[in-house]
């Protein structure tokens, strides 16, 4: 008898705190994939990037990495009627750092950026680049503005393209 | 849009050709928003997709793989996952000097975050 009230007890417990399934809100079965923008409103991203690559030079090998993290916030100016919206963003290093060929090569601290402009339709299609001189510093050595160069140009691009792929299927 | 839908762009620029797939994994709710959850590949190549054949096509001579949260109610991204991995480079032939120097493997991995926002 004292089982049957415990086993009657536990399965009132379990019925109780939510082991029943409840029903949430549907998920869609279609979507429609668009940035949405509101004038003066701002976001902050924070990206980490991490390479690294091997060298091979006779019978040695070498290993170099570079790592910069830093936060990117996206204000929003303004917005036109078809929904593009004119963004300013200003990149906040906060630390850079790698090694080459096994020596560490550079520490940064914290370091702000100038803001840069650009323009982002709903699908993602971006124009109207303005990137600031010091950005595009050249040459191979490691370097703050290189690393950030480096992360606009070939993650802005591909990014670009995929989300135009996707979001255009919808127009 | 519906999970399972996939889709692919190409585009060219200085002399490279970059070919990607997007698809749409999934969608979800998540308190009030929907979250829809995408990927892609990427492959970057030399030459021969801009029409210049007079440039030796690469093979992948670079793969990215990625990962987006979007949340469709407000219309932004959430996060971004990317890791690009690049072929190893052959020894060169038919140079003295750099024919015993060669990369081995070289990576680059991207993680962007929403971290804040003012509404």
């Amino acid at each position: 008898m004292r089982k049957s009230v415990l086993v009657l007890s536990i399965g009132l417990v379990l019925s109780g705190s939510g082991c029943v399934a409840k029903k949430g809100p549907a998920v869609p079965q279609s979507v429609l994939l668009r940035f949405k923008f509101r004038p003066g409103e701002s976001l902050t991203y924070k990206t980490v990037v991490e390479s690294g690559e091997g060298e091979e030079r006779g019978s040695e090998e070498y290993k170099s990495s570079q790592s910069c993290s830093s936060e990117v916030k996206e204000l929003v100016k303004s917005v036109s009627p078809a929904g593009t919206a004119n963004l300013s963003l200003t990149l906040f290093a906060v630390g850079v750092s790698g090694t080459k060929r096994g020596r560490r090569s550079l520490d940064s601290g914290p370091k702000l950026k100038e803001p840069f402009n650009l323009t982002l339709s709903p699908i993602g299609e971006v124009g109207g680049r303005d990137v600031p001189v010091g950005m595009m510093g050249g040459g191979s050595r490691l370097s703050l503005d290189n690393m950030m160069a480096t992360y606009f140009f070939q993650s802005v691009p591909v990014a670009s393209l995929q989300v135009v792929t996707a979001f255009r299927q919808g127009v | 849009m519906s999970p399972g839908s996939h889709w692919r762009g190409q585009v060219g620029f200085f002399e490279f050709a970059l070919d990607t797939t997007v698809n749409l994994d999934k969608l979800a709710t998540e308190g009030t928003h929907t979250i829809a959850y995408i990927s892609a590949k990427s492959k970057f190549n030399l030459g021969d997709a801009l029409g210049e054949p007079h440039k030796k096509p690469s093979k992948d001579l670079m793969n990215g793989s990625f990962q987006y949260r979007f949340d469709v109610t407000s219309g932004r991204i959430l996060s971004m996952r990317a890791n690009w991995a690049m072929a190893p480079d052959p020894p060169t032939q038919g140079n003295s000097i750099a024919q015993d120097f060669h990369e081995t493997d070289s990576t680059m991995t991207f993680k962007m975050d929403l971290v804040g926002s003012s509404d």
